[in-house]
């Protein structure tokens, strides 16, 4: 397994986590939504908004998996702090980084992953958006630019831009 | 370098992350320029003032929606009457098929809607449209 890098600027970017006031807080619908929408969207089992802490992973709305944090060193999503262009794993079992990630591989069952970055408007990226399946997949074009769309509603969302709970 | 403009699609569709999703979408891919309209009051005052070159219409459970529609084909509104029309729809039975055949709109999209399913049937209706005339 390789465990994601820790970017140069992560104090900056858990400054700016921590300014949001987010982590540790109680399920919001306007995120549920969005991660409900994705799973069926995809027909994926599983979907998640991934904030990375400094030790840790916390998602903020999750379909599909039971525990809402797991050890950064086992993230997925945290491998795209340094990727702006997201990140699709057709067979995690296939991936030199994650072949051997017990807690995703062996625990969860997971096979297949793909993550959109969430770049806030200052350009730190605080987590993902991702959803994943028990069974490797293929993700084209169109699922990446639909994923793409998403994520930016999650980030209109987490920099205060979004609707809110007004959006039906 | 100039770049050829994107046919002009009205979108109605009442659920804010499936609309604001398939509009950025069409966007980012070069399908189409789409219009939101989150209601029929919106949509009507949308066609009202200005042409489309397709329109993508969510009809719900009371199908007032399909008013608008033959307002379109009647040339009350300000799209050629004869511009391509796709509806999605939760549910159709025998009289809504017979209503959206008098009305000749192309495509239907069936619930569950997806995104993919309506880029589909957005680049397809765009496909469909004819050399219209100016209305």
């Amino acid at each position: 397994m390789i465990p994601p890098s820790i970017p140069a600027n992560d104090n900056e970017r858990l400054k700016a986590l921590y300014q949001l006031l987010i982590l540790d807080t109680p399920p919001e619908e306007r995120f549920d939504r969005i991660v409900a929408f994705a799973a069926d969207e995809f027909d994926m089992p599983v979907a998640q908004i991934s904030l990375i802490d400094r030790d840790r992973q916390w998602a903020k709305a999750r379909v599909g998996v039971d525990a809402c944090e797991m050890d950064r060193r086992d993230s997925v999503c945290g491998h795209l702090l340094d990727k702006p262009e997201g990140l699709v794993v057709p067979d995690l079992t296939a991936d030199e980084r994650f072949h051997d990630n017990t807690a995703l591989v062996d625990e969860a069952g997971l096979r297949f992953y793909a993550g959109s970055p969430l770049v806030m408007p200052d350009g730190h990226v605080l987590g993902a958006l991702c959803v994943m399946d028990r069974r490797p997949r293929e993700f084209d074009a169109t699922d990446r630019a639909i994923l793409d769309a998403l994520r930016d509603l999650v980030v209109m969302e987490l920099s205060g831009q979004g609707k809110g709970a007004d959006a039906t | 370098m100039r770049h050829d403009a994107l046919p002009a699609l009205l979108l109605l569709e009442p659920y804010f992350v499936l609309r604001h999703t398939v509009a950025a979408v069409a966007r980012e891919l070069r399908i189409a320029d789409i219009v939101e309209a989150t209601s029929l009051e919106s949509a009507t005052q949308m066609l009202g003032h200005r042409s489309f070159d397709a329109c993508l219409v969510s009809v719900g459970d009371d199908r007032l929606e399909l008013g608008l529609i033959q307002r379109l084909r009647d040339g009350a509104l300000a799209c050629h009457p004869e511009t391509p029309v796709a509806v999605a729809a939760a549910t159709v039975d025998a009289g809504l098929v017979l209503a959206l055949k008098e009305m000749h709109v192309s495509r239907v999209v069936l619930k569950p809607f997806k995104v993919k399913v309506m880029l589909d049937t957005l680049t397809k209706l765009v496909a469909d449209r004819p050399s219209l005339p100016v209305a």
